[in-house]
């Protein structure tokens, strides 16, 4: 499988304290990665330099053969708005648009007709189990609910990557699994890559393989667990 | 509990002095407000000596009483001769005692006057020297000219002085009545909503953090009551901070306003600009109990429970009923304009001014009640017809909450009904005085009306000026009542006619033409009627003729009257365009710092969006539209209301309605440009509040 | 098990007397089951028999007869695996990973290391565990399900001791 986004030597600072201190990290087309370590060690600060929302300190940020991290302000914004989809923890949808008009929102931002656009929305909402709920406000949906529509707008322009960030951590195990469940499939079923953050085994056990944020540095898990596992197994 | 007031410090901080503003610029204007009646009352007051006649009561010996309202250059010169018939005579205020016969006492600014004058054109009309000063106690306004001319009783009574025994001491009354203080209590209210609906606005600064506060607050056990306590005593430490800021520059404007502001021309004592202690205690006790008022109905919109601010679900949509009362106003301008109020009685202007002015306060309160229901439907228009994200979000934006969105603009758009209402009904009022008034007195001419004095010495006189050209003398059997004799030729070089006579019966007709309803030949055996000056146009030629002419002789210009309707009307406009302009500031300082509130409110979903991939641009277009489009949409509606008002009034007086000009359409659109400029100078806030790096995923 | 490699650390510290191995074992493990003499002489016996450990002296004294115990190539090289090899995922494997922990401090072999590796494995274990729920139905998936938190309480745990091994490195040596 090709790489698409990469990170490499990513270095972050924010005032006194270094986020991030050379982390290196790849993602490959249609995978879906999970991102963990402790609170403060950098992972929200890493995707948001993948993602082109933060503008790292030194180290490149390679998108489809580009360099993310040498675009201009708007020219990310464009890249955020066509290639990547994002869920966040909660409260990102607009509270005055109805359920289905917050799917909508990337396709009319696009440029798409509304009616194409509220059409092609309200087919994710039978998807992921929302019939019924296209003319509710978000304050008028559950958690799970909020979250799976937050689901079906970060994924309904048919995105490359779809970044997550703690996107179950507002939600109680059952729900959380089953936004995870969506989340992956949908993203599986169309080819998006996923990243998603989180501090919870249970969401990062949904991701193909899982790398370890410490200390503004990353460990790619998959690389212990078949060199020295495997190799410790052989050895008994 | 002190960590919890300090965690919001800096927002607590912004609405504390937005508060403290608000608070300071209303209790400011108010009190300025209440200064216009006693200054009014002092003007009348002092004035009130300048009505004596021989009905005044009596109070001291008797004395001779001859008073003039003479001119110079357009101002009002009071002249009154006088002669002590006793040891005791009344006295003027601000005189120590009545001039003797060849004593002068004059007021300052008379004084100043004579010194710059030509003596010929001013001084003549003083016999004597100028001995004493007239204190400010007997003057209606500092820079009014009064002099008293004290000349031998014979000479008095002569000339047809009156003899009295005691001054006018009450006030005639003129300039306070019931009218001007319903129109002032409508001014001081129209000042003081916007600045209410601005405190508001203030209040309504970080309330979601404030009510995330108070949630934490009753989460640890206060009740209800306690927050609502902890809000008031917030908002009243600032409404208290604000009184006594505004009280000072109330005290600091009284000056400025004595020096500048002008009324019929002159300006006020600045010791009667002075509201009255009652009032200001009304006031200093009232403003802050509004602020409270205003801010607790402005938190009642969002409980605060211990779980924090209730879920915001959908507002009721505002319901066809709110339209009743711009209905009500609407047909009463129907009837006003049906109704003749040039040609009514008395009551019957009671009645129709009762009619205007409750059609009036329909209008302006159907505006307030009305604007949310127009933002409702706009929103509905707009999100049918829009095309683009910005569009669609601003659309629903206002639909979710139209009271909030108009609350926001409703400033701007009394300001705009009102504006128009005056300005429309203002535009009329000089259309007919610009109507050209063909039989008038000439600017360069002078009527002279001897009266019963010799008119042979004068007519001398007046032809030995070198700024005269020509008279006219214009003679009158008293046996042949509406007829003069006099060549109309001759006439029409003074007086603005047609050849062949009679004069047209409509417009300015000099006083000496007034009732004339026919030219005879001349005949010289008549006595003079009126001598008609054709001078140079020189203003101190009309002036030196005014000072040949001795007591009880008129002598009046042309410009003496439409001179001062004039005057009056560019006060009336100055004054309402300073209010209008400080009503356009509060209500755009209002809106500003509503769009600021609504921004940072919804700062998250913004700023993941952005995130996501919203330009900021949009955001901004967002923002701007759903500010824009609701506050032209109700200030074109506040200006048609307005022009209607306007028409209904000119056309129930009988005058000929033209409307405001193009520069007043000018004008209102520059406003709501300046106010769309001045809120969107949170426009850049825009970009630092929603700036998505600054996204903390807790 | 367990007990064998702990008694294996202690020997690699210092050549012990069996009363010495116990007490040193009592005061490094306190609070997890108590070593009886007669577990810990079956063990030193089976090491011995193992050729990890040997008997280096016997001396005589009061009562019977004290035997002195080393530590041999063979006993360490089997220790440094043992500490390095993630366990498999399984119910109450607590007691081992701590004891791994604990053992790693006390030699000053890289128990971070270890720590990672168990991590790797455990949520390879969870990811197979997810996979397999997914298409299961829902009896198996509960049952997939009770497998899962408790893999996922271990894999806490791994997270939380890597976080607080410098304190406890500090307090072991």
């Amino acid at each position: 499988m090709t790489t698409i986004l990469a990170g490499n030597g990513l270095r972050k600072r924010f005032g006194l304290t270094e986020a991030l201190r050379g982390a290196d990290m790849s993602v490959r087309a249609g995978e879906v990665v999970a991102v963990m370590g402790p609170s403060g060690s950098g992972k929200s600060t890493l995707l948001h330099c993948l993602a082109g929302i933060l503008r790292p300190d030194a180290g490149e940020v390679v998108f489809d053969g580009r360099r993310v991290d040498r675009l201009s302000d708007r020219r990310r914004t464009q890249l955020r708005r066509g290639s990547f989809g994002f869920v966040f923890q909660f409260g990102q949808l607009i509270p005055e648009l109805t359920a289905v008009e917050n799917v909508a929102t990337p396709l009319l931002l696009a440029g798409q007709r509304r009616r194409a656009a509220i059409g092609a929305a309200s087919v994710w909402f039978d998807r992921l189990g929302l019939a019924g709920l296209q003319e509710r406000l978000p304050g008028e949906l559950s958690g799970g609910q909020a979250q799976r529509v937050a689901v079906a707008r970060a994924l309904v322009g048919r995105p490359r990557v779809l970044f997550a960030d703690e996107p179950t951590g507002a939600l109680d195990t059952a729900a959380g699994d089953d936004v995870m469940d969506l989340l992956v499939a949908s993203a599986r079923e169309q080819d998006t890559a996923t990243v998603v953050v989180t501090h919870e085994p249970r969401v990062a056990a949904f991701a193909d393989r899982t790398v370890l944020v410490h200390d503004g540095l990353v460990d790619d898990e998959s690389d212990v667990d078949k060199s020295d596992v495997d190799g410790g197994v052989a050895a008994r | 509990m002190p960590s919890v007031w300090m965690g919001a410090r800096f927002t607590t901080l912004a609405r504390f002095a937005l508060t403290a503003a608000g608070v300071a610029v209303g209790v400011t204007l108010v009190l300025l407000t209440l200064t216009a009646v006693p200054a009014l009352q002092g003007r009348d007051h002092r004035a009130a000596w300048h009505a004596t006649t021989a009905a005044s009561p009596a109070t001291a010996d008797r004395a001779l009483w001859l008073a003039s309202d003479d001119h110079f250059l357009g101002r009002d010169l009071f002249l009154v001769r006088v002669a002590a018939l006793g040891p005791r005579p009344p006295v003027p205020p601000g005189l120590e005692r009545l001039p003797a016969p060849g004593e002068v006492a004059v007021s300052p600014a008379l004084r100043d006057l004579l010194a710059t004058t030509p003596p010929e054109a001013l001084a003549a009309r003083l016999p004597g020297t100028v001995t004493a000063g007239i204190g400010a106690a007997g003057l209606a306004y500092p820079e009014e000219l009064v002099a008293v001319v004290g000349l031998p009783p014979d000479q008095l009574r002569a000339a047809g002085a009156a003899e009295i025994s005691g001054l006018a001491t009450t006030a005639p009354g003129l300039l306070v009545n019931d009218a001007l203080r319903v129109i002032l209590t409508i001014g001081a209210v129209g000042l003081l909503t916007p600045v209410v609906i601005f405190i508001a606005a203030s209040a309504r600064v970080a309330a979601a953090r404030r009510e995330q506060r108070f949630a934490a607050l009753r989460l640890v056990g206060a009740t209800r009551g306690q927050v609502a306590a902890m809000a008031a005593t917030e908002t009243s430490l600032a409404a208290f901070a604000g009184v006594a800021l505004g009280w000072v520059g109330y005290l600091l404007a009284r000056p400025v306003v004595a020096a500048r502001v002008t009324f019929d021309g002159a300006h006020f004592m600045a010791a009667d600009v002075r509201a009255p202690a009652a009032h200001q205690l009304v006031v200093l006790l009232g403003v802050p109990l509004l602020t409270v008022a205003a801010t607790v109905v402005a938190l009642r919109r969002a409980q605060v429970t211990p779980l924090g601010v209730r879920q915001r679900v959908r507002t009721r949509a505002p319901g066809l009923w709110r339209l009743t009362p711009v209905a009500l106003g609407v047909a009463g301008l129907a009837t006003i304009a049906s109704t003749d109020l040039a040609n009514s009685s008395t009551s019957g202007i009671a009645t129709a001014q009762l009619l205007i002015g409750g059609t009036f306060g329909s209008l302006l309160l159907g505006l307030v009640l009305a604007g949310p229901l127009l933002c409702s439907l706009l929103a509905r228009l707009l999100s049918r017809l829009s095309r683009s994200m910005p569009e669609l979000m601003a659309a629903r934006r206002i639909a979710a909450d139209p009271y909030t969105t108009f609350r926001a603009i409703s400033g701007v758009a009394i300001a705009a009904l009102v504006t128009t209402m005056f300005a429309g009904t203002a535009a009329g009022v000089e259309a007919n005085l610009d109507r050209p008034a063909p039989d008038a007195l000439r600017a360069d001419a002078v009527e002279v009306l001897p009266g019963t004095r010799p008119a042979a010495p004068l007519l001398t006189a007046i032809r030995a000026d070198p700024g005269v050209r020509g008279t006219v003398v214009a003679r009158r059997d008293p046996a042949k009542p509406g007829a003069i004799a006099v060549p109309c030729r001759d006439l029409a070089a003074a007086v603005n006619l047609t050849c062949p006579a009679p004069p047209a019966p409509n417009g300015l007709v000099p006083r000496g033409l007034e009732g004339i309803t026919r030219l005879d030949p001349p005949d010289e055996r008549l006595p003079v009627h009126a001598i008609y000056v054709v001078t140079d146009g020189a203003p101190l030629t009309g002036e030196r003729i005014r000072s040949l002419a001795p007591p009880g002789v008129r002598v009046s210009t042309g410009r003496d009257i439409v001179e001062l309707d004039h005057r009056q009307l560019t006060e009336l406009e100055a004054g309402l365009r300073l209010a209008m302009v400080f009503v356009l500031l509060v209500a755009t300082a209002s809106l500003t710092v509503g769009v600021a509130a609504g921004l940072v409110e919804r700062r998250r979903p913004f700023t993941l969006l952005r995130a996501t991939g919203l330009q900021l641009g949009e955001l901004r277009r967002t923002i701007l539209l759903e500010t824009a489009l609701p506050l032209v949409a109700t200030a074109v509606c506040g200006i048609a209301l307005g022009l209607a008002a306007s028409a209904a009034v000119a056309s129930s007086t009988g005058r000929h309605w033209t409307g405001p000009g193009p520069a007043f359409f000018l004008t209102a659109v520059a406003g709501l440009i300046v106010t769309l400029a001045v809120s969107s100078t949170t426009l850049p806030l825009v970009k630092t509040v929603t700036e998505p790096t600054s996204v903390r995923f807790e | 098990m367990t007990v064998s490699y702990a008694l294996l650390t202690l020997l690699e510290e210092n050549e012990r007397h069996g009363y010495d191995l116990k007490r040193a074992y009592d005061q490094r493990f306190d609070g997890t089951r108590e070593l009886t003499f007669g577990a810990l002489y079956r063990a030193l016996s089976q090491l011995v028999k193992g050729g990890q450990a040997t008997v280096v002296a016997i001396e005589p004294g009061a009562g019977p007869e004290r035997k002195r115990y080393a530590i041999t190539e063979a006993g360490v090289t089997d220790l440094q695996r043992w500490l390095a090899e993630p366990e498999d995922p399984q119910p109450h494997l607590q007691t081992v990973l701590f004891m791994k922990v604990m053992l790693a401090l006390m030699s000053g072999r890289p128990a971070k290391a270890y720590l990672r590796a168990q991590r790797a494995h455990h949520m390879s274990r969870m990811r197979d565990l997810t996979t397999r729920r997914r298409g299961a139905d829902a009896a198996a998936a509960l049952r997939l399900d009770y497998e899962l938190f408790h893999v996922e309480a271990d894999l806490r745990w791994i997270d939380h001791a890597e976080s607080r091994l410098t304190d406890v490195a500090a307090e072991v040596r």
